[in-house]
This record gives structure tokens, sequence and C-alpha cells, in this order.
């Protein structure tokens, strides 16, 4: 509770001071205050400007984020349980790792258009890696204990994969999805601010051209909101899918 | 009836009526890299007999169970269970763990379960196995919990639970008081000697711990060190049932000596050499 009374004094002292300094020495275009762009953000929202390039958005996004985990997930157990393929399918994305992710926005443009493939596809690129390399990390891991538990007890493979296998790699997968949750959004506002005509980066853009600063910041702050909210829910995800770990690893 | 244990035991030919139900002849494990964790280890195990392996660390005990178990292949020689000649993991062996080993994604049922559903049960069939376990194991009210939520001594008496529940005739046990405290040892002592006698189990029970050995077995196999191979046996000739009365009696402090008196080279050898390790499980 202390925390909590700490934390929302903190703000409020930077609310207001930012409001005192906005409006005694800046001009609006240059650092509105915060009460403007909390006015600019509740207009955009009422007349549905906002929602409408934020659905657009989130399905981007959404969609990236969802194929690069279904293909990273089976594919790091794969990688994780056949040496044979993370010597192989591994190497070549070891490869491809380093290159960062906003290089290949221009190159994804020409090869997929302006459309929404190439912007999923680059979101899906980039969130791919790390659920890859954390799942894989996780069959690695898995207790071999469990492993002979199981043969002792006379189950086959698909009662160790249902039994034991998706268990144990549960908590690194979703190690793997947070951190991805957040690169996905980072791909999101760049495939957006470089080419594309809709969505909320393209908002952000608009607003630069005709120096709507307000509106600027209200998109930024909507950006916030979709990082927080979205590791807010893989936690949530995670907290209620891995209910038997103790309390204190969590 | 009669005919047929003559055929069985001139098959396994033996001199005693009932053959060995358990037999392990001329076994040698040899470790990828050269080291030679077991050398020409012989045991024959009755029906119905508890048989210690005693030992000190390093001596490979663990892994003749394991082989025993069907988890690792021997390089020569071979392990017979009833007809059966170097037979993988079954349904016919059970096995607790040092580590009770418990799946910590399921609740206790669930955990006792797993070789139940392997075995074919239904769900409501291995519950109430599973149950009634866990009102003999004194873990009523605890069936489910998730196993962090359970002391050590609580989560191998589900560790043993778990092995009764498929009722094998042959129970492996490596261990599996090792990891605990002294006095949940005792009492896990115990309670396994109570739940084994009048079972008609078989049970081979690797220790390092003297006391242990002398309290629960019928038959006591000392291992010595470097290679791992038989040095003695000694017949524990206590009576039965084991109970409490059982540590103070003077017989059990005179065995103690006398297996002490076995294996204190080794264990000082073993103490010595840091370099040399057990293989690992």
């Amino acid at each position: 509770m202390k925390r909590f009374t700490r934390t929302l004094a903190t703000i409020a002292t930077l609310v207001v001071a930012w409001e005192i300094v906005a409006r005694l020495f800046f001009p609006i275009y240059i650092l509105p205050p915060p009460s403007i762009v909390a006015e600019t953000l509740l207009r955009l929202t009422l007349d549905g400007t906002l929602w409408q390039n934020l659905r657009i958005s989130l399905v981007r996004v959404v969609a990236g984020y969802f194929i690069a985990a279904a293909l990273a997930i089976p594919a790091g157990i794969a990688a994780g349980w056949w040496k044979a393929i993370d010597h192989t399918l591994g190497s070549v994305l070891e490869l491809l790792r380093p290159v960062p992710a906003l290089a290949l926005i221009p190159l994804a443009i020409v090869w997929l258009g302006f459309g929404e493939v190439s912007k999923i596809a680059v979101i899906a690129y980039a969130s791919f890696f790390s659920i890859y390399l954390n799942t894989q990390a996780g069959v690695r891991n898995i207790d071999p204990l469990h492993v002979k538990v199981m043969l002792i007890y006379g189950n086959g493979t698909r009662d160790l994969v249902t039994k034991v296998i998706i268990y144990s790699i549960l908590p690194y997968v979703f190690t793997g999805l947070r951190y991805s949750a957040a690169v996905a959004i980072v791909l999101l506002v760049a495939v957006e601010l470089v080419g594309a005509q809709s969505g909320l980066g393209y908002f952000l853009v608009q607003a630069q051209s005709f120096l709507q600063t307000p509106e600027m910041f209200a998109a930024i702050v909507v950006f916030g909101m979709l990082g927080f909210c979205a590791n807010l829910l893989v936690a949530a995800a995670e907290r209620w899918i891995i209910r038997w770990r103790p309390e204190e690893v969590r | 009836m009669l005919t047929q244990s003559h055929a069985m035991t001139s098959s396994a030919a033996s001199s005693i009526c009932t053959p060995p139900l358990a037999e392990v002849t001329g076994l040698t494990v040899t470790y990828p890299g050269g080291v030679t964790a077991i050398k020409d280890f012989n045991l024959a195990v009755a029906l119905g007999e508890f048989v210690v392996i005693l030992g000190p660390s390093g001596c490979g005990k663990s892994t003749v169970l394991q082989v025993v178990a069907g988890l690792v292949k021997p390089s020569s020689g071979q392990v017979r269970i009833g007809q059966k000649l170097n037979p993988p993991p079954g349904k016919d062996r059970g096995f607790v763990f040092q580590q009770a080993g418990l799946l910590p994604w399921f609740d206790i049922y669930t955990n006792i379960e797993i070789g139940l559903r392997a075995k074919g049960l239904s769900k409501k069939a291995s519950r109430a196995v599973s149950d009634r376990y866990v009102s003999k194991m004194g873990l009523d009210g605890f069936g489910h919990l998730y196993p962090h939520q359970l002391s050590g001594g609580m989560q191998q008496r589900v560790g043993i639970a778990r092995a009764f529940a498929v009722d094998p005739p042959i129970l492996l046990m490596d261990e599996p008081f090792a990891a605990l405290d002294a006095q949940s040892r005792i009492l896990l002592q115990e309670e396994l000697i109570g739940l084994w006698e009048g079972s008609g189990k078989t049970i081979i029970f690797v220790t390092h711990s003297i006391e242990e050995a002398v309290f629960m077995a019928d038959r006591v196999v000392v291992m010595s060190t470097n290679p791992g191979t038989v040095k003695a046996t000694v017949d524990i000739d206590m009576p039965r049932p084991r109970t409490e009365e059982t540590r103070s009696n003077p017989r059990a402090r005179e065995l103690f000596e006398e297996l002490w008196g076995m294996i204190r080279r080794d264990a000082e050898r073993a103490i010595g050499s840091p370099e040399f390790k057990e293989p690992a499980k």
C-alpha cells in the first residue's frame, strides 16, 4: 500500500510539473500540457478516430504475434528434442537473428507489397526468435527424473509428451512469449511509420505532418497502454495456465 | 501346480524349491569413457524377500538397481525377472527414487495414478486406488494439493504410494530416504516396513545407511567400491515384525558393527578420493 501511494504521488507530481512547465514555457505544438493531451485523447476516442486506427493496428500485431507463436513453439520443441534440427534449422536462425528486423521492413515491402501481408510478416518474423529459443531451452531443461518416472510406470511417447514435456516447457515458453509481446509492438510501430495507410502509427505520422502535437502525444500514450496491457495479458495467462508453481518463483 | 514349479526349477538350474524371482548374473556395467561401475555382480532374490544392497558412495549400487529396473543396459551379464531376460521397464517392477520425482504440475492423486492410468485403468478405478493409498500413507486431505505444498517426507510418501499402487510383485528402492531429515527418515522406515510386512512383495532396497539396512532387511548384500561388486552377504536374523524395539535389540548393534567393519575401508577411500564420483543417475 505504501508503495502504491508513493508511486501514485510520484506520477501526480510529474504530471503537475509537466502541466506548469508546458503552460509557462512552451507553445502547444512543441509541448502540449497533459490537460490538452487528455482532452485530445477524449475527443479522438469519442469521435471514433482512435478506435478505427487502433483496431487495424491490433489485428496486425495480434496476427503477427500468434503466427510467430504457432511456428516458434513446435520448431523450438523439435530443435530441443532432435539435435539434427538444431544443427540445421537452428544454425540458419542463428545467422538471421543478429539482423535487426527493422532493417528488413523495406525489403518486406518490396517482396510482399504495402498491404497487410508485409506488416504481419515482419512482426511475426521478429517475434519468432525469442519464443523459439526459449521453447528449445525448455525442452533441454526437462528433468530427466520425470522422464524416468514416466518410463518406469509404463507410459508411452504420447503420455510423455502430454504429461511431462508440455508442462515442463510452459514456463520457458511464457518467458519467450512475454519478451516477444514487447518486440511485436515495437515492430508494429515501425511498420506503420514506414509504409502504412492506416493504423495508429499512420495516425501518428499524419499528426506529425500537420504539426498536431497533442494528437501525436495521444497516439504515443495509446501505444504505451498497448504495451502495458500486452504484458499484463501474457502475465495473467501465464499465472492462469501455470497454476502448480510455488508462489515465490512466479 | 507342482509340475509347473518343477519345470521352472529345472530351467533356472536352482537347488531350492522355488527359483529366485529375480536374478542378476555376472553383471558388468561399463560407462562410455571406460569407467567400469559394476563388475561381475551376482544376486538372487527370492519371492517376498526384503534385500538391501549396502555400500559406500560410489560403489555403483544405484546402477545395479537401474539395470534391474531396465533403465540402464548391462555391458555384459544378465538380469532375469521371472521368465524374462533383461526386460525393459515394466509393470512387474515399481521404483522409488531418491528424490520423490513427483510431477509438479499434477496433484497428489494424479501423481499416484501415473502408473495406474498407464496400465489402462479408468479414471474412476484409478481414483479409488489412489484414494486408498492417500489414506494408507496418512495423506488424508492432501490429495488435491500440488507436490510443492508438501514436505519432503510427505512427498516421498507419495512416491512410495505411487509404487505400491501399481501393485507390482517387485519394488526397487534407490535410497528413498536419503534426502530426508533424520526424524522423517525413521518414521518412513517404519511406515515402509509396516506396508511391506504381509504384502508378499519383493523389495530390493539400496542404501548407504547401515542402520537402515539392519532395521529393514532379511538379507544385506554388501558391495565394495571400484569396481562395484558383491563383497559379502549377511543374513539379518532378527524377528519380525520389526518395530521401534528392533532398533534397541542388542543383535542390531552386533550386526551394525559387523557390517561397518566390512565397508569402513571402502567408505574411507570414497571420502579420500574426491575425483571418484558415483556415475550420474
